[in-house]
């Protein structure tokens, strides 16, 4: 075994730049395949082993950073990146992306198939058309495509294209039911996410010329090395235009608005795909730029700017959980507020050091494993019970038992208590406010964890346990829950794991 | 050299203005795609020597803003019937009121950053006032074609600010701005495209349906 | 040899110009494929006029009778003041531009008192209208004169024209070329030419200029008209002085590069009348308050730049 992983550690050191090349054209490929196969059977299956692929590649790749001497230098000007040494959150979310996608396609074999057989009526009453599933297929594959680019790129230009590529091509996702309201919400992300990507690509101008007046490198290793001769006015303002242009894509409010409408419209594989990977790909960009500030000298301004919106975007969030009527919204401000906690996480890593960026990977892969389980559940809870709005899901306890057991473990996992792997951020926060002295703040957030976990606590009583009961039965099918079940025991094992190695937080 | 780039920055100010007073999408198209192509002249207006890939690249910036995208958005106006946009009676002093406020709050932040360009004073608040106007055409207008030419014209406040301010842009990235513009315009013409097909127009006062339940609306 | 010059100054002013409409009507009817009327047309139309009497309507008061000749006057004094190529008028001081500003100004207000005083309703309207647009044609005047003056660093109009040069052009050509558009459009709107006004329409709905001097007969109604004229000059002079800036202190050379200025400028609005149409009246604010921003822009563009 010790064989196998450090033969796969020095292949993966070795081929580095061959392996991510492959990562991320493969999927590229294999989307125009799945056009042009004819049988869906067939285009599932190729998804399907396709991300598994993916997923053990991006394995070998991660293992590369067992070792951070071997690679000394990394990345210099080239496009992509040719090691991970230095840019860990890179690895740390490509995992995350792959991870999520095999969990995905897994789930989408069978969803795939339950929708072609689901003839149904939507809320107005016309009958739900769906897109065909090669377009599905084939854009989810583009779409990983493009999220493995956003984590590879060593430019921020290749950076800003490869994150507004991901918008492009999860419109046709968003889309896929094909009704008034899924087009209502693909116009407005499609909107309201391109402006923002075109603003953080002001930022990229901004960043450049911070590098000097005719315009310096924007490969990270020349911005790393460089930073701190930067002109601090227009590093200020490239910090200011990527927070907004990215945020607008990671949900940060007042930038947020997309997307409740987004992910309560989409089909639930590509909520979850949106809340597990897009965000976090998003936040990499803005947390690029903010490592480009704390080099730059200017640490605080970026950090005080991320500390503050991060509060006011679980603000936010649980001022919208508190009423929510539907189910999958209610998940959509979760999300949110998940957002504005990593973010308030990353600002206050400025103050703190090293252990609060370990708690940002933490919450961001507890949160993408447990978003994207709940998705995969909600959308059979949809199957199931054919509304949205969780007045109208019937006992789940007594119709659908196991998929209400794993409902109410995501739900347990979701608002922090242990042993959910996100219990250590907000601890940690506590912690830290308590510590600085910021009584007021840290009361508030208390107040606002307390909302949120009642307004999503509302909701999943009800489902779980009253509800209308028509005396209709329903065939549960258990094995699609199958990548929930895991990544919720993988979040445990992590909360377990944190817990074993860090013996508490200092 | 000199003189004509300052006519052309002064042409792209006054796109702006047909950009932000004019009610018909016809004309809003062929001025985002006048202001495309004079954007695309500008680099090589200023620049001291004419470089093969510069001229390509201008050439075929100039095809893709000025034929293929007015093209594709007149197809997108005939076939949803989205000649006019919605009028309201102010709004002929409100767009130049608003076009003022563009260009003086362009001036003022110009004058703040208070960039060096060599040559070309003027395009740093050309620039912005594109950026800005785009922006302003995709808030205040309800026809999602104009929203679509908003984004454009945005995109072409970008690249001109990009090749007013880089001496040596490095090509790439602005085949990634032009490759995302059009890749973009594409799929939000899509997204017109299932709109105009669903709701028989394309106004997205339409879309209005996805919104906060707050509870105390009745339940018809 | 002053005195000579300014004598032929003032006569060529004076003598000169009903030409310039007469040459945009020419214009026009070539463009409409026609021959149209020739170019001296307009002194014969004013030499019948004076030979005529002169109907007053019966409801008018004095102010009607007093009106035709008072406007005449003060646009022949507004246009006195004006330089003619190298030269000054007769009268050229600090701030002039503003007394020309004033002079012109009265001398609407007479023409809209005597078109009310002769209680028709429809002058009284065509009077509304063009109270209207005065107010907001002033303030395009008042912004080019403004940038122009700050450009040049005069403040009289003679000293304005007289720094006028190429160099300034090419120093300032956005800046220029901004305030010519803008002084172009505000020669159409005062001396009510399309599209703010259309000369050859007598329709109620379209008329503005025309219906206020519609009760006016022979030699009133001649020197109405010639007022008009001489307006047409005057806003002409200005967008002649900037597009043809030249001097070589030469009198005559600068009167012929002048004059023919003044033709160009009245092609160029013979053209414009001929490819556009009156706008909207309701539009037409819209379109002085867009001459208004060039002008501030144009001032913004000198202001940043000094």
């Amino acid at each position: 075994m010790s064989f196998l992983s450090s033969f796969l550690y020095f292949y993966g050191a070795d081929n580095f730049k061959e392996l991510s090349l492959f990562l991320i054209l493969m999927p590229t490929v294999l989307g125009i395949l799945s056009f042009l196969v004819s049988s869906n059977a067939q285009r599932r299956s190729i998804i399907f082993i396709g991300s598994i692929f993916h997923f053990l590649i991006t394995g070998i790749l991660v293992l590369t950073l067992a070792n951070r001497d071997l690679y000394a230098v990394s990345n210099f000007p080239v496009l992509i990146l040719n090691s991970f040494s230095g840019n860990i959150e890179n690895a740390v979310f490509l995992s995350v992306v792959s991870l999520l996608f095999s969990g995905a396609s897994f789930y989408s074999l069978k969803y795939l198939k339950l929708e072609e057989k689901n003839i149904r009526k939507d809320d107005e009453g016309f009958l739900i058309n769906d897109e065909p599933e090669a377009v599905f297929t084939g854009f989810m594959m583009f779409f990983l495509s493009a999220m493995t680019l956003v984590c590879f790129s060593a430019h921020m230009g290749l950076l800003w294209a490869a994150v507004e590529a991901t918008t492009l091509f999860s419109a046709p996702l968003i889309y896929f039911h094909r009704s008034r309201r899924s087009l209502e919400a693909t116009w407005k992300y499609l909107v309201v996410c391109s402006v923002g990507i075109a603003i953080a690509l002001l930022g990229t101008f901004f960043l450049s010329l911070s590098g000097g007046k005719s315009g310096g490198s924007l490969y990270f290793y020349d911005i790393i090395s460089q930073a701190k001769n930067f002109n601090p006015l227009w590093l200020k303002l490239s910090f200011i235009f990527f927070f907004v242009g990215y945020g607008t894509k990671m949900g940060l409010a007042p930038l947020h608005t997309w997307l409740p409408d987004a992910h309560s419209e989409a089909p639930s594989v590509v909520s979850a795909l949106l809340s597990g990977a897009l965000l976090n790909c998003a936040f990499l960009g803005i947390w690029k730029s903010y490592s480009f500030m704390r080099i730059g000298g200017l640490g605080e301004f970026s950090s005080s700017i991320m500390i503050f919106f991060g509060i006011f975007t679980v603000f936010i969030s649980a001022l919208f959980i508190l009423n929510q009527k539907e189910y999958k919204r209610a998940l959509a401000y979760s999300s949110v507020e998940n957002m504005g906690l990593m973010c308030l996480l990353l600002g206050i890593s400025f103050y703190v050091g090293r252990e609060a960026e370990k708690l940002v990977f933490l919450s961001a892969i507890g949160h993408s494993l447990i978003k994207s389980g709940m998705f995969f559940i909600a959308g059979m809870v949809l199957f199931y019970y054919k509304s949205k709005k969780y007045a109208e899901v019937g006992p789940m306890f007594s119709k659908t038992p196991f998929t209400a057991g794993m409902w109410f473990l995501g739900f347990i996992l979701l608002s922090g208590a242990p042993p959910s792997p996100l219990f250590f951020p907000k601890l940690f926060i506590f912690k830290f406010m308590l510590l600085g002295g910021k009584y007021f703040i840290s009361a508030l957030m208390i107040f606002l964890f307390i909302i949120i976990f009642a307004g999503l606590g509302k909701i999943f009583y009800e489902t779980i346990f009253s509800g209308a009961n028509n005396l209709q039965e329903i065939k549960e099918d258990k094995t699609i829950l199958f990548p929930s079940l895991s990544f919720f025991s993988i979040s445990i094992f992590i909360f377990f794991a944190f817990f074993y190695f860090s013996r508490g937080i200092k | 050299m000199h003189i004509i780039s300052q006519f052309l920055i002064l042409a792209v100010i006054f796109c702006d203005f047909f950009l932000l007073s004019s009610y018909s999408t016809f004309e809003l198209v062929k001025f985002a795609a006048l202001q495309g192509v004079l954007t695309a002249l500008l680099p090589l207006m200023a620049a001291e020597h004419f470089a093969a890939e510069g001229i390509a690249f201008a050439l075929s910036v100039i095809l893709l803003k000025g034929f293929f995208f007015p093209f594709v958005l007149r197809k997108l106006i005939v076939k949803n019937n989205a000649y006019e946009e919605k009028k309201r009676e102010y709004s002929g002093a409100l767009s130049i009121a608003v076009y003022l406020f563009v260009f003086f709050v362009s001036v003022w932040l110009s004058i703040k950053l208070d960039l060096e360009v060599k040559s070309l004073s003027w395009i740093i608040p050309a620039s912005f006032m594109t950026i800005f106007s785009g922006l302003f055409l995709i808030i205040l207008r309800t026809q999602t074609v104009s929203q679509i030419v908003g984004y454009m014209v945005l995109e072409n406040g970008i690249y001109c600010f990009g090749s007013a301010v880089f001496v040596q842009q490095p090509l790439m990235v602005e085949a990634a701005i032009l490759l995302d513009i059009f890749v973009a315009v594409f799929v939000m013409g899509m997204a017109v495209f299932h709109i105009g097909k669903e709701f028989n127009n394309s106004d997205s006062e339409n879309l209005n349906e996805l919104r906060e339940e707050t509870g105390q609306e009745a339940d018809i | 040899m002053e005195n000579i010059k300014i004598f032929f100054q003032i006569l060529v002013i004076f003598s000169l110009a009903p030409i310039l409409p007469g040459i945009i009507n020419r214009v026009k009817a070539k463009f409409a494929g026609r021959q149209g009327r020739s170019i001296f047309q307009l002194y014969f139309d004013l030499y019948k006029l004076i030979n005529r009497g002169m109907v007053y309507p019966k409801v008018s008061g004095i102010i009607f009778k007093m009106a035709a000749p008072s406007v005449l006057a003060f646009t022949a004094a507004s246009a006195v003041i004006m330089p003619f190529g190298g030269q000054s008028g007769l009268l050229s001081f600090s701030g002039d531009f503003l007394l020309i500003a004033y002079f012109l100004a009265f001398s609407r207000f007479l023409l809209i008192l005597s078109a009310m005083d002769t209680s028709s309703a429809f002058e009284g309207m065509g009077a509304s209208r063009e109270a209207q647009f005065a107010v907001f044609a002033e303030p395009v005047f008042f912004m080019s004169m403004l940038t122009l003056s700050r450009i040049t660093g005069e403040t009289s109009v003679y000293g304005i024209f007289s720094k006028l040069s190429p160099d300034l052009w090419i120093q300032n050509a956005p800046v220029l070329s901004l305030i010519t558009g803008s002084l172009f459009i505000l020669l159409l709107c005062e001396s009510s030419r399309v599209p703010f006004d259309d000369p050859d329409t007598h329709l109620e709905l379209t008329m503005i200029h025309e219906v206020m001097i519609l009760d006016n007969s022979g030699t009133d109604l001649a020197f109405m008209l010639y007022a008009s004229y001489l307006k047409f000059w005057i806003y002409a002079s200005f967008v002649s002085a900037i597009i043809l800036p030249r001097h070589s202190d030469f009198f005559f050379s600068d009167s012929f590069i002048y004059m023919s200025g003044l033709f160009f400028t009245s092609v160029a609005a013979g053209v414009t009348e001929s490819i556009m149409a009156r706008v909207r009246l309701l539009r037409v604010p819209q379109f002085l308050l867009a001459a208004f921003s060039i002008s501030v822009m144009a001032f913004v563009f000198q202001a940043v730049k000094g």
